[in-house]
């Protein structure tokens, strides 16, 4: 097996550890870090994600992964920095005002990351001037808000209504998610793409930016 | 102007208005608990010439014919009742108003002589208590509405066991969770529907005739006070734990030195919503399964299988890790297992199974952590309510929901918080020790608790 396989198997079992060391081994044979990055470490997050999909791995396994990866880019980043590789594009993330949960958010933010892009995590309790300001000074693309609440999705409409008032309505595409959320709701509050898991966010929001 | 036909029964309604309000407005009760967005598929209905639909998301544009199967939902109303001195032997009410049931019970000489449950009539306002508030919150009258529905229902209630058993009532206990006591107030509960949670009142409030209990904070209301009273385990050397296993999880960890408790927002899975065969425990309800070789199972009253409610549901997933269908992950290779004609078990189901789990043992896990308990400790283990007397507390330990160590420490005590309503209406001395529990409960909030967090994903496997 090559070792930027060796690097994707080891991230799918979430081992950590094995991920840094194989990673650093990829580096002193030469390989360059945008290889090591894509095939190795956003390979094997790919197929987390399509396995948490297809319900064959849920939620603790995700994250196990997610961590084996942190752990391989962490040494890649300088290199790719080096580089200048930069990231497939960029996303503020969080979860809406009112609300606190916060683990399908991180999912969504650790698949989005498997798929190269560069995300602003804001965290909870968001509100929609967070939001927008940051979308503005950090010249994302897309905003990507999430809502566990029956009574905090309306927030959601908030957000999009301060992303028009701001003039930044046809810079940034705006992705909402979370249990109650349905593409129909994304329709009515004129938010841009709804998806039902994490994984396919990721994708949806890769090929938004392309 | 479009007439709805259900079997005889007629509801006017607008050209082009959306079916699930109009059956709504009509009086028909849906077991829908995303409040009719479409989620939850509780709402199908057969439409003459039409078919099956979801009426939420069905607009009437002709007058149409249609037939829905109403499920009945039954109250549990007994429970354990602990020996106090009976000093009020007036009759009188004890209520508790659940967020599905609303049980209430005649006392008379200290002891209760009648008891009537009907099904909350603001459920066709939403399943969950979110789904109320949110329904307050979008429509200008929505908490004057919710609260003569209750108000009314109460009355009702009232009327009805004081004719039956030629009793004259005066006072009344209600008991409830906090969003249910606000609604029964007429408080707008909207606070309480976005962090921080802030509910307008939980101290003990006094209306008219009526006295709510006290409640701990937005989602630990004065039914667990009263549950916590009922058990005992505020006047107990011994550490106890309490579980109310539902859709808020609401769990108490302490003894008479202190308490402390917490809710677990676990979700429905187990009242059967968000599981694609489940239903409530009504009649024809699957609700106990062994898988050996083949599939045996039961259902309530013994009719033919309808669907698989919570204590079949866990008795599957038990079965189902110990026969090798899943593994400790919870991967389902199969997909589907067919439990009976038409009722089956989806790998969805498995994870929507795990979620709720999780949080209930994630929740008893964070407290046990926070008082420094070992589980050893734990004299008693009480379960609240309707699934946890109903449910087979092996299986409950075998999927993790509730710690294996406890096993032989599980008592279902029924419905504790209807029970401490009528102890707290008979005793001098319960009306006191409910205020010595308002004073030594304390309750933790779960949102942004590191521990939660980590244990919440710890229990999400079946090790
Ligand atoms: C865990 C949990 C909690 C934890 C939160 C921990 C945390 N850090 O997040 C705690 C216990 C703190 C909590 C609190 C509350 N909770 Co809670 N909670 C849950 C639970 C059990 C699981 C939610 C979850 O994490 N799911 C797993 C993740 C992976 O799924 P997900 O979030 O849906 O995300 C996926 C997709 O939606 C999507 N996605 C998510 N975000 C985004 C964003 C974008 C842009 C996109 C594209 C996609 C996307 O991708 C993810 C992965 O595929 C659910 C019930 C259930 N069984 O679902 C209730 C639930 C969400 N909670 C609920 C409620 C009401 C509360 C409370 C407000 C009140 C309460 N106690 O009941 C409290 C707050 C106060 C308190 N502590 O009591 C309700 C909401 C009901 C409703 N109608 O809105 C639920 C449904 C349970 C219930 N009572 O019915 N909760």
């Amino acid at each position: 097996m090559s070792i930027l396989s060796e690097i994707s198997e080891n991230l799918q079992k979430g081992r950590a550890k094995n991920v840094k060391e194989l990673v650093a081994r990829a580096i002193e044979e030469k390989y360059t870090a945008k290889e090591i990055l894509e095939e190795g470490l956003l390979a094997g997050m790919s197929i987390i994600g399509e396995k948490f999909k297809n319900n064959e791995v849920f939620v603790p396994e995700v994250l196990i992964a997610a961590r084996a990866m942190n752990a391989g880019s962490e040494i890649l980043k300088p290199l790719l920095a080096e580089d200048g590789v930069e990231a497939v594009g960029k996303v503020v993330l969080g979860t809406v005002k009112g609300d606190l949960h916060d683990i399908g958010k991180n999912l969504v933010r650790m698949m989005m990351e498997g798929k190269g892009l560069e995300v602003i995590d804001l965290g909870v309790d968001v509100s929609a001037e967070k939001f927008v300001e940051t979308a503005i000074a950090e010249k994302a693309q897309i905003i990507a808000c999430s809502a566990l609440l029956t009574t905090t999705m309306g927030e959601i409409k908030t957000v999009v209504e301060a992303v028009e008032k701001a003039g930044i309505r046809d810079k940034v595409t705006i992705m909402i998610g979370g249990a109650p959320v349905t593409q129909s709701f994304c329709e009515s509050v004129k938010a841009d793409i709804y998806t039902p898991d994490a994984a396919t966010a990721a994708e949806a929001a890769v090929a938004a930016i392309n | 102007m479009r007439t709805i036909n259900i079997g005889g029964k007629k509801i006017i309604c607008d050209d082009g208005e959306n079916l699930y309000k109009a059956l709504l407005r009509g009086g028909i009760n849906f077991n829908a608990s995303c409040g009719g967005v479409g989620t939850c598929g509780k709402c199908y209905v057969d439409i003459d010439g039409v078919g099956r639909v979801k009426a939420c998301q069905y607009s009437v544009k002709e007058d149409i014919a249609l037939s829905l199967s109403v499920q009945k939902i039954e109250a549990l109303t007994k429970g354990m009742l602990r020996d106090v001195k009976a000093d009020n032997k007036a009759a009188c009410i004890a209520a508790d108003i659940g967020t599905t049931t609303v049980v209430a019970y005649l006392i008379k000489d200290g002891k209760i002589k009648d008891a009537i449950s009907s099904v909350n009539s603001q459920k066709p306002y939403g399943d969950d208590v979110i789904t109320r508030i949110k329904y307050t919150i979008d429509n200008e009258d929505g908490t004057d509405r919710l609260h003569s529905l209750i108000k009314n229902q109460i009355k009702q209630m009232v009327s009805e066991l004081s004719e039956r058993n030629g009793a004259l009532v005066s006072d009344m206990a209600i008991v409830g969770n906090t969003t249910m006591l606000h609604l029964f107030a007429g408080v707008s509960p909207a606070s309480m529907g976005v962090a921080p949670y802030t509910p307008k009142f939980t101290e003990l409030k006094k209306i008219g005739n009526a006295t709510l209990l006290p409640s701990l904070s937005a989602y630990v209301g004065a039914d667990t006070v009263a549950a916590i009273l009922a058990s005992g385990m505020h006047l107990s050397d011994k550490k106890c734990l309490l579980i109310d296993i539902g859709t808020n999880g609401e769990i108490a960890l302490g003894n008479r030195d202190k308490i402390i408790t917490c809710s677990a927002a676990a979700g429905p899975a187990f009242e059967g919503a968000q599981i694609s065969c489940g239903t409530g425990g009504v009649a024809g309800a699957i609700d106990s399964v062994k898988i050996n070789g083949g599939i045996t199972y039961t259902t309530i009253g013994g009719l033919p299988p309808v669907g698989i409610c919570g204590s079949g549901i866990l008795d599957t997933v038990a079965q189902m890790l110990k026969a090798g269908h899943i593994d400790s992950s919870g991967y389902f290779e199969d997909e589907i297992l067919y439990i009976a004609d038409g009722v089956s078990i989806t790998a969805n189901d498995i994870r929507q199974v795990q979620l709720a789990k999780a949080a209930i043992a994630a929740g008893i896990g964070t407290l046990v952590e926070l008082s420094k308990t070992d589980l050893s400790e734990i004299e008693v283990c009480y379960l609240a309510g309707g699934f946890g007397s109903f449910l087979n507390k092996q299986s409950a330990c075998d999927i993790g929901l509730i710690p294996k160590e406890l096993l032989d420490r599980v008592v279902p005590i029924g419905n504790a918080a209807g029970m401490g309503a009528v102890l707290w209406s008979v005793s001098d001395e319960c009306k006191k020790e409910v205020q010595g529990i308002t004073d030594k409960a304390e309750y933790f909030e779960l949102s942004e608790s590191s521990i939660f967090n980590r244990l919440f994903i710890e229990n999400m496997a079946f090790e």
